[in-house]
């Protein structure tokens, strides 16, 4: 049957080239147009299973909770210029913004902006958002507005500090909380500096000073305090590709137009969804660049190989028409490719030039040898397509058999490139011949019309220096096939100490800006962007999985709505203090200072700084860096005595002449008291919390759009990319909560364990359907055997050279294994295919014909994939370098094993 | 047949009153290991701070009482030169003394759970006397090997009107002297929340002593390293040692 499809399509390449070449272009033309309905996913969580709940979730989630995607502003600069940026930049941000170089209309991509706390709230429910301890240990500060007595009582709540447990800085949650209060009394600090120094303050930085006291810094500052985040919540989620390139863009766009205002402010992009259009246009910019590479670098190498310049042209034309073809199919099939299945084109450049390779190498060769151009293609057809086919199959096979993986990334890239694979294979059986034949009848017409007679006799390009070493290798079998042992053994002791990378960091992107601010915010706010995630469907049921995930020991901290919506026990147990502080506040009035005030103001002082510089020691002890360092900028060095602290300047300024002193001590008071006693009975409010009276950016941030849902989020307390036993102890920690837990650590974990056992899965698939392909082919055990002995010695050449050359097994490059069992099969092949063509003694024709196809095949085959090195992605890169060890290694395990196997079986013949 | 199975239950209780014996006999002989009449010894103690990196500190420490009450102070580096820690009544009361402000302050007794000074260390951690005997349950688990050594395993069950430090821990004791060498601290939630590592065990006057402890807080992914450089059981309290006025010599 294959010999009569080979003899009918020969048959048209010489008969009806006009009406081949016709279909051929409308073919292309409707697979062009079907192609443009392909489109990219940025999403790790898309290369999970279809049905798996983790990847269910986690899209539930981006489509419900806004905050789940959004995109971050990270800004950097002294205090007051991030600040007046981020001020600038909120209200652009909410306007209609354009898409540089769209002509469209501007569009609103960002609804909500959060930078800054909503203090209106606050102040309304302060006191009912503090927990119960902390009300026992504050409540002393919210008695008295006076300077003496405020001072006072801040002194007693400070040195109340050590004496309770709740309070000792022993975690992240209570070293942040502490930083609140040091900032507080600094900013309380510095305005009556300044009062004291110039006589004069302003009312609303009195408040704003008195706010930070009460509340704290409004805005997302750093510890530092030398970067900001602003929060955009857009008005699109991750799952909509194309909106994330053009919104993410648009943003960008403002934001340098406001940064040009501010120039000594640096500002970016980060977030999932900035990382996400990143993502996407460097892999996709990355792909195409690379696919450009490949196919100059094959252009030139078979411009070399055939010495013919339409050579490299008519291959690559056809290459290109094949993936039209297997374009516009995958797309129908595959409309969205996922990370993995996005590098199909060059999996199919590097195996479908193959093919051309192989059938303009066995044509040429036949004219050389004089046949006519009608047998020559008949001759060519049937002396490299059976090879062409079988190889093609059997890879197609091979990455049918990823299909068998429940994930994603496996099975889509099995079927997408199986699909390619097939399409460029007819292109290359209909399209190919008919390009070498149209070229012949030209040449020939040109040469007539020029008064050429006589025809130039094609020259014989075979490599006959491989067909010599074919020659050596089958008389000394033997030789060579225990140099292959030996090597093989060496190889395979250093692939077996190879290690698994599971740091998903390194499979990022070098460079890209929203990646690298993801370590700025890691940096400047402890905060990481590997967040796992629960939902569930009630308040009650959120507080009650907070809690339970606050105690897990791979935890570091959980965020839910809880924290803004205490349970109704909660708010009834903090109500008496809350009263408590309200009797005494309304009842306290800010008296005028005298002259016997002031010696206890001067005395408060001192014990206040006596107190910072004990906090500051109880920190260094304490390891509590952040609190340490917040306390040497107001105590000065622990070291040394103090000099220009706060304290310092403010002991020079109490030397000032006492009635000045306590007029200006009043003028403090009196900007500040009324305001203070003010905002306190403001946060006695008892009004119960209810998700009603909580603010929508509040609720916006962990309720679903119907608020029907709740989202906690949970940050674990280890790296979890540089320790594989802390992922799983994380994950698994976490489903004993929850079963629907969810986020990229929960996700990277489940692709880490699907991975591995879909391509051991496909792997042994993969050898048993090759396997009978080879039976079905050659109706020989022996030979299908012979076939692919080269491919498991390759296999293991190829780990052992990885290891020895420094690379670890990866996410990506894990992949490289079973795709090499499709892919290095193909040269035993067409090696044995020869062979049997040619008979006994023939390892010089085979080597110095199909082995220079081979050699060719391999080469292009490494060029295409080794144009993924250029990638921006790590991952594709890793892949690259698998695969290019794969490829080598496989040829030359099969023009060594297979000549030295011919030479023992052509022994045996003879004997 | 009613015969054999009183024999059989016979046996079983008393197998089961053998091993709860074994493990108070262990548990006994680790209180008086751990316990000390009184002790004085210098050292260094290694953290990890809150923003990764190791800081380590130089210290003397007195014991005395079995350890009822023990005195540490601070002898590096520079900046904390002077410090001292006061524990009475088996770390109850816990008074420290800031050498920069001159002041004593006092630490309320709930304290003891906290954290010695960045430390995975509570106080009560490192405080001895007889807490194993009198706030636990002990149960004989088996015989297991720790670094080539044979140690018994014992679980210690907290009795919750005691007010034990931890609901449970499992503790190795090697039989060649009692020695634990390692401890497993679990929280309320059966998580095993801690690990003490006890190693380079010497015979110093008659007590094997753990010249290195290391304690993992597995649920703050942080380890605290405790060195012995010297250490004398001979020494005797001057009286009224344990005192305000030694905290700030």
């Amino acid at each position: 049957m294959r010999d009569r499809l080979i003899k009918t399509l020969a048959d048209w390449a010489v008969n009806k080239s006009k009406l081949m070449l016709w279909a051929i272009g409308l073919i292309t033309v409707i697979t062009l147009v079907l192609s443009a309905g392909m489109s990219m996913t940025p999403k790790w969580s898309d290369m999970l299973p279809k049905g798996d709940p983790r990847t269910i979730e986690f899209d539930r989630i981006l489509e419900e909770f806004q905050s789940a995607s959004s995109i971050v502003v990270v800004v950097q600069g002294l205090e007051s210029d991030i600040k007046a940026f981020a001020e600038d930049l909120a209200p652009r941000l909410l306007k209609p913004l354009p898409i540089p170089g769209k002509d469209t209309d501007p569009v609103v991509y960002v609804r909500r902006i959060d930078y800054k706390a909503d203090l209106a709230f606050m102040h309304e429910h302060g006191f009912m958002l503090m927990k119960e301890d902390d009300l026992k240990n504050m409540k002393d500060i919210f008695q008295e507005p006076g300077l003496t007595g405020l001072l006072t009582n801040m002194n007693n709540s400070f040195e109340k500090e050590f004496i309770q447990p709740e309070e000792s800085l022993s975690s992240r949650e209570e070293e942040d909380g502490a930083l609140v209060f040091l900032n507080g009394i600094n900013g309380w600090l510095g305005e009556m500096e300044q009062t004291l120094e110039t006589g004069t303050i302003e009312p609303a930085a009195a408040e704003a000073a008195v706010d930070k006291l009460l509340l704290g810094e409004p805005y997302f500052l750093s510890y530092d305090r030398q970067a900001l985040i602003m929060n955009l919540v857009p008005t699109f989620s991750m799952v909509d590709a194309f909106m994330i390139v053009d919104g993410t863009d648009a943003v960008q766009a403002a934001l340098i137009e406001v940064l040009a205002a501010h120039p000594n402010v640096q500002a970016g992009l980060t977030g999932a969804i900035a990382v996400g259009r990143d993502e996407m246009y460097y892999s996709t910019q990355g792909l195409e660049l690379s696919m450009l590479l490949s196919m100059f670098a094959i252009g030139a190498l078979l411009y070399m190989a055939f010495r013919m310049a339409l050579a490299p042209v008519l291959a690559l034309v056809n290459l290109i028409i094949g993936l039209i073809w297997a374009a516009g199919i995958v797309a129908v099939v595959v409309p969205v490719l996922n990370i993995m299945t996005a590098m199909f084109m060059i999996i199919l450049i590097g195996l479908g030039i193959d093919f051309s390779i192989h059938v303009i190498s066995t044509f040429t060769e036949m004219r050389a040898k004089g046949l006519s151009l009608e047998e020559a293609t008949l001759a060519g057809l049937q002396k490299s397509g059976k090879g062409v086919s079988t190889g093609a199959l059997t890879t197609a096979v091979a990455f049918l058999a990823l299909m068998i993986g429940d994930s994603r990334a496996m099975s889509e890239l099995g079927l997408v490139t199986a699909i390619g694979l097939l399409a460029v294979m007819v292109s290359t059986f209909v399209l190919l011949p008919t390009f070498l034949v149209v070229r012949e009848r030209r040449q020939e017409r040109q040469r007539v019309k020029k008064g050429l007679s006589q025809k130039t006799q094609p020259k014989d390009l075979s490599f006959t220096s491989m067909g010599k070493a074919g020659t050596l290798i089958q008389n000394n079998p033997w030789i060579s096939l225990v140099t292959v042992l030996i090597i093989t053994i060496l190889l395979a002791f250093s692939g077996k100490k190879i290690t698994f990378n599971h740091n998903m960091m390194d499979m990022e992107a070098e460079g890209l800006p929203s990646i690298m601010l993801q370590d700025t915010i890691q940096d400047k706010f402890d905060l990481s962007m590997d967040l796992a995630y629960l939902v569930s469907e009630s308040i009650e049921e959120s507080r009650a999985v907070t809690a339970q995930a606050k105690d897990l020991p791979s935890v570091a901290s959980v965020d839910d709505i809880s924290t803004f919506l205490p349970s109704a026990e909660q708010q009834a147990s903090r109500i008496p203090y809350i009263l408590e502080i309200k009797n005494l506040m309304s009842k306290a009035q800010a008296e005028p200072l005298t002259n016997e005030d002031l010696a206890i103001v001067r005395q408060e002082i001192e014990r206040l700084e006596m107190n910072l510089m004990e906090f500051q020691s109880m920190a260094f002890l304490g390891g509590q860096d952040k609190v340490f360092n917040r306390c040497t900028d107001i105590v000065g060095s622990i070291e040394a005595p103090p000099t220009n602290t706060i304290f310092t300047r403010l002991y020079d300024l109490l030397t000032q002449e006492e009635a000045l002193l306590i007029e200006r001590f009043n003028i403090f008071q009196d900007s500040y008291a009324d305001y203070f006693t003010a905002s306190v009975l403001k946060m006695t409010n008892t009004t119960p919390l209810t998700l009603e009276t909580l603010p929508v950016s509040i609720v916006d941030r962990y309720a679903s759009k119907d608020r029907s849902l709740f989202l906690t989020t949970v940050l674990p307390s280890g790296n979890i990319w540089q320790n594989r036993l802390f992922l799983d102890q994380f994950g698994g920690e976490l489903e004993t909560v929850s079963k629907r837990t969810t986020g990229m650590p929960v996700i990277m974990r489940a692709l880490f364990e699907i991975i591995a056992r879909d391509g051991r899965n496909a792997a042994i698939l993969t050898l048993v359907l090759v396997y009978l392909i080879l039976l079905i082919d050659f109706r020989s055990f022996r030979d299908a055997l012979f076939a692919m002995l080269p491919l498991a010695v390759g296999a293991i050449w190829m780990i052992g050279l990885m290891q020895l050359f420094g690379f670890q097994l990866d996410m990506m490059n894990v992949m490289a294994l079973p795709l090499i069992l499709g892919i290095g099969i193909d040269d035993g092949v067409h090696v044995i295919h020869r062979w049997r063509q040619e008979g006994p003694r023939s390892a010089n024709i085979v080597l110095s014909s199909t082995g220079k196809a081979v050699l060719l095949t391999s080469l292009t085959t490494m060029l295409a994939f080794g144009s993924m090195m250029f990638s921006p992605f790590r991952g594709y890169a890793s892949l690259s370098f698998a695969l290019i060890f794969g490829v080598g290694a496989c040829f030359f395990t099969t023009v060594i094993i297979i000549p030295a196997i011919m030479g023992l079986v052509d022994r045996k013949k003879t004997m | 047949m009613k015969t054999k199975l009183i024999i059989v239950f016979i046996l079983i209780f008393s197998f089961a009153q053998a091993q709860d014996q074994l493990a108070i006999k262990i548990i006994r002989a680790v209180t008086d290991l751990m316990s000390p009449e009184n002790m004085k010894s210098t050292g260094t103690q290694t953290i990890v701070t809150s923003s990764g990196k190791t800081r380590t500190f130089e210290f003397e420490s007195y014991m005395g009482g079995k350890g009822k009450s023990s005195l540490t102070r601070y002898t590096k580096p520079a900046a904390i030169r002077g410090q001292a820690f006061l524990t009475l009544n088996n770390a109850d009361d816990i008074w420290t003394y800031f050498p920069r402000t001159k002041r004593v302050r006092k630490l309320a007794s709930h304290a003891k759970k906290q954290k010695v000074q960045g430390s995975d260390f509570t106080y009560e951690d490192m405080g001895g006397g007889d807490v194993f005997l009198t706030k636990f349950i002990p149960k004989y688990l088996g015989d297991e090997s720790i670094d080539g050594e044979t140690c018994w395993k014992i679980e210690l069950i907290g009795i919750p009107e005691q007010d034990p430090p931890y609901p449970k821990i499992v503790l190795w004791s090697r039989k060649s002297d009692y020695s634990p060498v390692k401890l497993d601290y679990f929280d309320e939630h059966e998580y095993n929340s801690k690990t003490l590592l006890l190693s380079d065990i010497q015979n110093i006057e008659g007590f094997p002593t753990a010249l290195k402890m290391v304690m993992i807080d597995h649920k703050e992914r942080s380890r605290t390293k405790m060195e012995t450089l010297e250490v004398t059981y001979k020494w005797t309290p001057p009286k009224n040692f344990f005192s305000e006025r030694s905290l700030k010599k």
